[in-house]
């Protein structure tokens, strides 16, 4: 069931303005605060924005069927004037100067922007309990985290804080929230939503994700997103593959062994097991198939993670933005800034990357890693000569409590052991709920090859359908 | 096994103070997570191209014209910046720096 489309025909035909809509979410932020997905509430915005689309109802104007639904951005998604943190002290006040490019093509289609999101520190984390503004609280269970980096933008659509959001996946980031969380959120493939505006952690693996509670949302949402942006030239247009009408008898659907192994959390394995039998009883095809470099993924992933945001981060050193804390020279002006600004995991990672890349140790780690990308695409091309999509769980675990896993910052690493291999390799999954197991959340995985956005919705409704 | 000096070599490379503690501290991290990424070293990759992106895009080079900017963009840019002066980002000396 679409919300948006439900909302579009109460729009149209009056039942609710847009105006009315934007004041009962931006009524309900304010109730659920603890939750505290919500660094900034971008109340003037979204109320003008929603006056506009009243505006065009009126004037009996044709407008998208995004136009007045309350979306909730990650707080590293540029929204022209109004600020823009990270998740970090270091931006603490800083007003973005200009709209990325999927806050423009969200503008363009009257979308009405309510806040900016709670998030991990500069996308680095996977419980969002490392932002310099406070966890973010699980709806579910305010005791447990709601999965990062993106946990801010999964709650706001799961607690019904909005009816949509962004985020930004690098190694799972709108994945984990989505399955911690009970919505649906997309990685798209690498290259097909503009990375314009987007506040940069690993370059070669950062994409903007939608969420939704339904999987024809989070497709409205990416098909209005995405497309080749000349000032991101990494970006692409995607040619819709037209493969003919959807059915799941005959669907071919892989499920890679490696992914089914000690240290799962059994509840989870039940849950997804039980997931894909139910495929399987409506006539998809199951195949084991095997990705045989699934265990050097985690270790290839944080390496490039931590190599590039180490040179994504070396612009934050206070002199055209940011947290300037006034020292005597400039060099003490750079250690200081950076020292104060960033949070415990950001100066941890920015270490771990510099030294990665240093003298001496660039070929045993960075070269490496990216060969285990290479070898990592080889298991995916092959998996799908066999199948059209692949299942499986998005983490061996649970939704954790609050402070169980901080601190040991390999433990909490250890979450997106099923969620890197897809950003490595540049292709797209989505998480879709599976079900609870004890009360709390549990998302399925569903994996395409790059470009093949299309299965992964016909294969997700599909899954909403029988589950 | 990393050192408290190679630690700090790093921080300096990065440009972040780190305190004596935070300086301990990352030495315990980074032995524990270099020691995870130790399992590469068991993985035979010769001969393997590395894979630096998902894909490889087309010539992304647009015409040189300049697009000329409104001043209102420039504004909003510079009204960032911490230290302004006569519409110059202002630096601090790096003459007469030590090193």
């Amino acid at each position: 069931m679409s919300l948006i489309k439900e909302t579009h025909k109460k729009l149209l035909q009056g039942d609710i303005s847009a105006l009315e809509l934007a004041r009962s979410y931006l009524k309900t932020i304010d109730e659920k605060s603890d939750l505290n997905a919500f660094i900034t509430k971008t109340e003037d915005l979204a109320l003008r924005q929603a006056k506009e689309v009243d505006d065009l109802i009126a004037k009996k104007k044709k407008i998208s069927e995004l136009a007045g639904i309350p979306c909730a951005i990650k707080d590293a998604i540029l929204v022209e004037d109004e600020r823009c943190t990270a998740g970090s002290k270091i931006l603490e006040n800083y007003i973005a100067p200009y709209d990325a490019t999927v806050i423009r093509k969200l503008k363009e289609n009257n979308s009405v922007i309510v806040g900016k999101t709670n998030m991990d520190e500069f996308g680095m984390g996977g419980s969002n309990e490392n932002s310099a503004f406070g966890a973010v609280k699980n709806p579910h269970d305010i005791s447990r985290v709601p999965g990062g980096s993106s946990g801010g933008s999964a709650v706001s659509v799961a607690a019904n804080e909005s009816i949509i959001s962004l985020g930004e996946d690098t190694g799972g980031s709108v994945r984990l929230p989505a399955s911690f969380s009970g919505v649906v959120g997309l990685k798209p493939s690498y290259g097909t939503v503009s990375r314009n505006g987007v506040i940069s952690l690993a370059s070669s693996l950062d994409q903007v994700g939608p969420f939704a509670n339904s999987v024809e949302d989070v497709e409205i949402l990416f098909n209005a997103i995405k497309g080749k942006d000349e000032l991101d030239a990494t970006s692409m247009e995607v040619v819709k593959n037209v493969g003919g009408k959807f059915s799941i008898r005959g669907f071919n659907i892989g499920i890679p062994k490696e992914y089914f192994v000690e240290g799962i959390d059994p509840e989870v394995e039940k849950t997804i097991k039980e997931g894909i039998k139910k495929l399987e009883n409506a006539g998809a095809n199951i195949h084991e198939i095997t990705l045989p470099h699934t265990k050097y993924a985690l270790a290839a992933y944080y390496i490039i993670n931590m190599s590039e945001a180490s040179s994504n981060l070396a612009r934050y050193d206070g002199i055209r933005y940011g947290l300037n804390t006034k020292q005597k020279d400039l060099m003490k002006e750079y250690f200081v800034n950076r020292g104060q600004g960033f949070g415990d995991e950001v100066k941890r990672r920015i270490i771990l990357g510099t030294f990665a890349l240093s003298e001496g140790y660039h070929d045993a780690y960075y070269l490496k890693a990216q060969q285990v990308r290479t070898l990592l695409k080889q298991d995916f091309e092959k998996a799908f000569l066999e199948v059209d999509v692949i299942a499986a769980p998005v983490t061996p675990f649970l939704p954790f409590k609050i402070g169980e896993r901080i601190k040991d910052p390999l433990s909490l690493y250890l979450v997106d052991v099923y969620t890197v291999p897809v950003n490595l390799t540049g292709i797209c999954a989505i998480s879709v709920p599976a079900g609870l197991a004890k009360d709390l959340p549990v998302g399925i995985q569903f994996i395409a090859n790059s470009f093949k956005e299309e299965l992964l919705f016909n294969i997700g409704k599909e899954f909403e359908k029988i589950v | 096994m990393i050192t408290v000096k190679d630690v700090q070599k790093v921080a300096e490379l990065a440009r972040i103070q780190l305190s004596d503690k935070e300086v301990e501290g990352f030495k315990k991290d980074l032995d524990s997570v270099l020691d995870y990424f130790s399992i590469l070293s068991k993985l035979n990759t010769k001969g393997v191209e590395p894979m630096t992106h998902a894909v490889l895009s087309e010539d992304p080079l647009r015409e040189d014209i300049v697009k000329k900017e409104s001043g209102e963009r420039i504004a909003k840019i510079l009204k960032m910046v911490p230290n302004v002066k006569d519409g110059y980002v202002k630096v601090r000396s790096i003459l007469n720096q030590r090193d």
